[in-house]
């Protein structure tokens, strides 16, 4: 299994290439006005393959306007030969075929997880045991976990998929690895719920996309529900639960054959240099 | 000529009243045979509804039991009078999710709405898609709001997968945005026009409207939205730690409106009109139903004088009570439009918003 770094900014691209991870996965994940200029993506790409390490792109969902963009971009990692491009838009994944040296592999908002929801005890719920369990059973599954839909998903190219740190969803991984799915998972945050009206961006006053000062790259929010007694996290136009990997569910991983884990570097995360990113991949090596 | 500040002639109005066949139909949300009476009444072009699987019923996503007709029986009346007024009734297979265990269930459940003759599926899922052309079906298919479209890449995918009319994300685009997608779209394009607006995308949000003891508890606390997304937070700093909003909603939940723009729609050509409310009350159904059916009317007639009158007429009456917000302060002034810049709309609505919300509905009902 491998340990990929993902940055939406170069403030710590230093400390993640000076890091023992194996890859830098570089690019907006939720946001399309943060999807980087053709020449930051030049920069980031020829420094990250120097350092001996893997390249991947990330990208957002994306309007006809940004679409234009990110072809340019697509057009050059075409021109340098093999790169995963982690999509989280439809329209986009479709035309990555487009690229014959780009390999497709579908972001988490392509992707249905129920149990993102911060309150699990939804599951609790049901008229009896048998229903109950049979609520959870669907609850931990994701929309891949239908072979029909990884098929069709296949068919678009898609060699793997993104998945979120929520343990009792790792014994559904199987049947995606089975089915031929590369999977990626990012270890801490879990994203909740996103928009595209950026709730940080409102509260913190900016007022157009296209010149938004990007408040995003330095600053997080916690945001405490005192009747629920919940915890969320707010960063850009996303909404997050923390979850903390243990050893037990990383075993359940290297089971599962899970291809790599992501550790993003970020606020909320508090992993912002080599060392905090190298002692994780220690602890999460068994 | 302006139109409330936009741009809008009675040449570009000629041009919409030539073309009166493509008018955008008015597809109304509907959970009872009653319901669906009332809003074919009030000049519903379409219907739209979901149907409760029993089989699924304590597993919910988005939305209640409450949204959708509870039997199949009752939903056979409602396409047989649907039928009988020749409006066509839009199924809601509106799961944005399937796995193995919920494949017969779904199935079956598909199967008996198009035998009882359904006229079309609204599918959000690419497992339900593959499911459905498994099955043979043979009905138009139309994209769910769940599929998130942003660009006409994905539309063009969507009609390669069989979709003949796509629904935009509500209230995430802009006006240039929906008009270049309508432009490059070789199938028919349809927005949703009034109801509840949620900052958050509704496919991928996992707050989820759903109730359980300690969510009742913590609602029960606010005059709002009876939503997660509308509950107060404590907005610390996650570098210092500072406290720097209290109680404050937000994850911003609101109701949006698009009266105003309705004739700049038309022009773009988008093919419908959507309102939201499936889980609201017939009153808010059918009200809504006849106050956008009379605004469509009234372009098409090319009537733009009266047309003016009368959304002044709602942005000003618009007002449940005397004490309450009426249409302009809730969504003009809230920047709860369309045309609304992505950004800027501010969060607190008005208190007196809020009491009515409590009061009624969560949506803005238009009185007569």
């Amino acid at each position: 299994m491998k340990f990929s770094v993902q940055l939406d900014n170069i403030k710590m691209l230093d400390e993640a290439l000076e890091s023992s991870c194996d890859g830098l996965r570089y690019g907006s994940e939720f946001c399309e006005w943060k999807i980087p200029t053709l020449d930051m993506l030049r920069q980031v790409y020829t420094l990250t393959n120097d350092r001996g390490k893997e390249f991947t792109y990330v990208t957002p969902k994306v309007s006809d306007v940004s679409l234009e963009r990110v072809r340019r971009q697509l057009a050059y990692l075409d021109s340098r030969g093999e790169v995963c491009v982690v999509a989280n838009d439809l329209g986009l994944l479709s035309i990555l075929g487009e690229y014959p040296n780009l390999k497709p592999h579908m972001g988490r908002q392509l992707v249905t997880v129920p149990a993102r929801c911060p309150w699990p005890q939804i599951t609790q719920y049901g008229a009896g045991f048998l229903e109950t369990r049979q609520v959870a059973k669907i609850f931990y599954q994701t929309s891949l976990n239908y072979e029909p839909t990884i098929q069709l998903c296949k068919k678009y190219g898609v060699q793997g998929a993104d998945m979120d740190w929520i343990p009792p969803c790792f014994q559904h991984l199987d049947f995606l690895v089975e089915n031929g799915l590369s999977l990626s998972i990012h270890v801490h945050l879990v994203p909740v719920t996103m928009t595209r009206r950026c709730h940080t961006a409102r509260f913190l006053g900016e007022e157009e996309p296209e010149e938004c000062s990007r408040p995003c790259y330095t600053r997080a929010f916690l945001l405490r529900q005192k009747t629920l007694g919940q915890e969320l996290f707010l960063h850009g136009n996303v909404v997050f639960r923390l979850t903390q990997p243990s050893e037990k569910d990383v075993n359940k991983l290297y089971e599962s054959k899970v291809d790599e884990l992501i550790i993003t570097m970020n606020p909320i995360t508090k992993i912002e240099n080599r060392r905090e990113v190298d002692d994780l991949i220690q602890r999460l090596t068994p | 000529m302006l139109v409330f500040g936009r741009r809008w002639d009675r040449e570009a109005l000629a041009n919409i009243t030539s073309k009166r066949r493509l008018m955008p139909k008015l597809l109304s949300p509907i959970n009872s045979f009653e319901g669906a009476v009332r809003v074919i009444r009030a000049g519903a072009d379409e219907i739209y509804c979901d149907v409760q699987i029993a089989a699924l019923r304590h597993f919910t996503l988005f939305r209640g039991v409450s949204c959708q007709i509870p039997t199949h029986d009752e939903f056979k009346r409602v396409v047989k009078y649907a039928h009988d007024h020749d409006v066509e009734l839009f199924l809601t297979v509106n799961i944005p999710f399937i796995v193995k265990e919920m494949e017969e269930p779904v199935r079956s459940h598909i199967q008996r709405c198009v035998d009882e003759g359904v006229d079309a599926l609204i599918i959000g899922d690419m497992g339900i898609l593959s499911m459905v052309k498994d099955m043979g079906v043979d009905i138009p298919l139309c994209a769910s709001m769940y599929t998130v479209v942003y660009n006409s890449a994905q539309v063009d995918l969507l009609r390669r997968l069989g979709f003949t009319r796509v629904t935009l994300e509500n209230y995430h685009l802009t006006m240039s945005e929906i008009s270049e997608i309508v432009r490059n779209s070789k199938v028919e394009i349809e927005v949703f026009c009034h109801g509840c607006g949620c900052s958050n995308h509704q496919r991928l949000c996992m707050l989820l409207h759903y109730r359980f003891p300690e969510m009742i508890r913590a609602l029960s606390t606010i005059d709002e939205f009876g939503q997660p997304c509308m509950l107060p937070f404590d907005v610390h700093d996650v570098s210092s730690g500072e406290l720097e909003a209290s109680d404050l909603s937000i994850l911003d939940g609101y109701t949006f409106c698009s009266i105003c723009l309705l004739p700049e729609l038309v022009e773009m050509g988008v093919a419908g009109f959507k309102i939201v409310g499936r889980c609201e009350g017939i009153e808010f159904q059918e009200k809504t139903t006849r106050i956008y059916r009379e605004l469509i009317d009234l372009i098409g007639q090319g009537q733009i004088e009266s047309f003016k009158e009368r959304v002044a007429s709602l942005r000003k009456n618009f007002r449940p009570s005397p004490r309450l917000a009426n249409l302009q302060e809730v969504c003009c002034e809230r920047r709860r439009c369309y045309s609304a810049p992505l950004f800027n709309a501010p969060y607190k609505v008005p208190l007196s918003w809020h009491a009515w919300t409590k009061l009624q509905t969560k949506y803005a009902v238009f009185e007569d």
